[in-house]
């Protein structure tokens, strides 16, 4: 097993990197590539839901006008509604599907990549237990059948991590020429996945200044040379981009702009959890009470002593009618950020002990165990009569249930008691903790999705190998994360509940 | 060495831009010329919509009345879409994120011939089911076959009778408000 604590340990990994056992990779990335590629025919035919209408939107007016429109509310990166457009452009509506076996066949980069990773950290073992988790991890592989971007997104993401992680390597190694090619690759792979999803954009430099930190003992010039590499390769990457919008808006807007919407939506009265919020209308066909109805108000209601108002004009007073409302007189979503942003903060430091507890809600969202196939499954989008919303409805229900919540408390423990400190720990470290605070604002089950390939590589390091650091500073921290997990679990339970029960079909 | 390579690069693709810059005067005068080529006309509409910070009833009103007139039924469908409704002129009194009163005219007129032509189809799609919900248009999100005739009336594929159509519109259309998402 390779300790990943020092120059010399990173030196082995990178003359071993050659015995990675990619015949036993390739083998598991296979069987999983098929697995998903028999869920998507058993889930055939599949209408589209929220977002995707959206993307889907973007690139029929694309394929018709030739012009990428922004989503008014939100202003997404052009790659996801291109793919789809290029898509539909050669195979007409069936590049809906189309698109989605690609995704089945592209999701085995993160197959491969989340195998890598335990492999380099942990061992072959651990790279075994990491694929055979991948391939069953249906949460994460339901994902391909979804015209959502997660599968392109983690294609890029995780293997320019894996280049920024071997950088990292090979510069301890000594081996300067390796180190730039890696960041250099790393950053145009940013680059590409900043085209999918704008969520990257300050990740990369908080990845810079590891790279500057860890480098520091080369000097501060050389540091500073190899930490301004991927972000320049990034910027440069998106240059084209960039500069479009500088033409069409007359403003510079790299990658996309959500900050205002999501500002509006996360620092903003009414409580809106993404996981449940599209049930409403199943909830009301099966007579049942309304998810939030069931939430624990501690969490959810409005601030003390503030008083709602009918801002939606309809004649009520509703929860929906938000603390305040939408910059209606910037047209456009890029001029909305700073007047929303600055509403937001004002709203939320108006009601310090509102913005707490909410807060606390948003991770508990995170860390939900629902995923989007639970509620797929609970909207019943999944064809009526079909094997998946028949007679594997509850196994394949359970199984995302279970590899959700088994990968969150196994992946902690594998974190705190089997991975050693080295760029690997620093990188997810970095990872873990920019996902956890940009789900500040609005979080959802969906966005702990660039987290589970690594909750996989730690869940398998620890199977693997058991515990292999029980310092007193490693146990408390487990603890610790296994009683915030455990409280934020609590905190949106009776949700949990509710939403897995129509997964499951129980509530009929 | 990367560095330079990189600025270089970053450089030349700056140059280009420049090179290919329209301006917003050019921009309006392309929009609303009818000798100019469709693509030209809608992109140069794309521009100067964007780049306006504030409704500008020149795109509202007049850019979008031209558009509508225009024989390019591709003109007429860019007419529909964000860009321009979002520049639209409303009554006094109406919301500012009200549909705008031009392009629902002309999308919700009567059926020419007693049924939906393929660019009917179209403008229903590109108007109704605009990204981001109700300041521009429709409320409710595309669905599944709306994408199917879409794709056909492109395609040439038959579209089905007008009966089928307006029957999934008004069930579309009928789902009950307190059902929606919260804005």
């Amino acid at each position: 097993m390779s300790t990943d604590t020092s120059p010399s340990a990173s030196a082995a990994v990178g003359r071993a990197l050659a015995r990675a056992p990619w015949g036993t990779i390739a083998t598991i990335a296979f069987v999983g590539v098929a697995l998903r590629g028999l869920l998507l025919w058993l889930v055939l035919p599949l209408d589209i839901q929220s977002d995707e209408a959206n993307y889907l939107y973007l690139a029929l007016a694309k394929e018709r006008l030739g012009i990428y429109y922004d989503q008014h509310r939100y202003f997404w990166p052009p790659g996801y509604p291109w793919l789809l457009s290029k898509s539909i452009h050669a195979f007409g509506i069936e590049g809906l599907n189309v698109l989605r076996a690609f995704q089945v066949a592209l999701s085995s980069v993160i197959g491969v990549t989340t195998m890598l990773f335990a492999w380099r950290l942990f061992s072959r073992r651990a790279a075994i237990v990491a694929g055979v988790i991948w391939a069953v991890d249906l949460p994460l592989g339901a994902y391909t059948h979804f015209l959502w971007t997660e599968t392109v997104f983690l294609s890029l993401l995780l293997p320019a991590l894996w280049h920024f992680v071997r950088a990292l390597d090979l510069a301890d190694e000594g081996d300067d020429l390796g180190a730039t090619r890696r960041l250099l690759l790393s950053g145009v792979l940013f680059g590409v996945a900043l085209y999918i999803k704008e969520y990257v954009l300050f990740l990369v430099p908080v990845f810079a200044a590891v790279v500057a930190l860890r480098s520091r003992g080369a000097g501060w010039q050389e540091a500073l040379r190899r930490a301004s590499l991927p972000v320049l390769a990034v910027a440069v990457v998106t240059l084209p981009w960039t500069l479009r919008n500088h033409e069409v808006y007359g403003r510079t807007v790299v990658g996309g702009a959500t900050l205002g919407e999501n500002v509006f939506v996360g620092l903003n009265a009414r409580s809106m959890n993404f996981d449940v919020l599209p049930l409403r209308k199943r909830r009301a066909d099966l007579g049942l009470p309304q998810i939030e109805t069931l939430a624990r108000t501690s969490f959810t209601e409005v601030p003390a002593g503030w008083v709602p108002e009918d801002r939606d004009g309809n004649g009520e007073i509703e929860v929906r009618d938000a603390g305040w409302d939408r910059e209606f007189d910037a047209i456009h979503a890029i001029d909305r950020h700073s007047s929303q942003l600055r509403a937001g903060l004002a709203f939320a430091a108006e009601h310090p002990a509102w913005t707490l507890r909410t807060r606390l809600k948003k991770w508990s969202e995170l860390v939900t165990p629902l995923s989007f196939f639970t509620r797929h499954q609970a909207m019943a989008m999944y064809p009526e009569g079909g094997v998946v919303a028949g007679a594997l409805r509850g196994p394949l229900v359970f199984l995302a249930l279970a590899v959700s919540t088994l990968t969150m408390l196994l992946g902690a423990a594998g974190y705190f008691l089997t991975l050693r400190r080295g760029p690997c720990r620093a990188v997810f470290t970095v990872l873990i903790g920019y996902v956890v605070l940009t789900s500040l604002l609005v979080a959802m089950s969906r966005f702990r999705v660039p987290l589970e390939p690594v909750l996989i590589v730690m869940t398998a390091g620890l199977l693997a190998h058991g515990p292999q650091d029980r310092s007193r500073s490693r146990v408390v921290g487990l603890a610790v994360t296994l009683l915030v997990l455990t409280g934020l679990w609590w905190i949106s339970w009776p949700e949990t509940v509710a939403a897995a029960q129509m997964a499951l079909g129980v509530t009929r | 060495m990367p560095h330079l390579v990189l600025l270089a690069i970053a450089a030349a693709m700056a140059l280009v831009a420049g090179v290919k810059h329209l301006s917003t005067e050019e921009a309006l005068r392309v929009a609303f010329d009818g000798e100019a080529p469709t693509d030209d006309r809608l992109w140069a509409a794309h521009v100067a919509a964007n780049r306006a910070v504030a409704r500008d009833p020149r795109l509202g009103d007049a850019l979008v009345r031209a558009f509508l007139a225009a024989d390019d039924e591709r003109l007429r469908e860019g007419a529909l879409t964000i860009d321009l409704s979002r520049h639209a002129i409303h009554p006094p009194g109406a919301r500012p994120d009200a549909a705008p009163p031009l392009q629902s005219a002309y999308v919700y007129a009567a059926l020419e011939g007693g049924e939906y032509t393929p660019h009917r189809v179209r403008s229903r799609v590109l108007f109704r089911r605009k990204v981001g919900g109700s300041s521009v248009g429709g409320i409710r999100r595309m669905a599944l076959p709306e994408a199917r005739w879409f794709m056909d009336s492109l395609r040439g594929t038959p579209l089905p009778p007008r009966e089928e159509i307006d029957r999934y519109l008004i069930e579309r259309s009928r789902e009950p408000v307190n059902l929606r998402k919260p804005r």
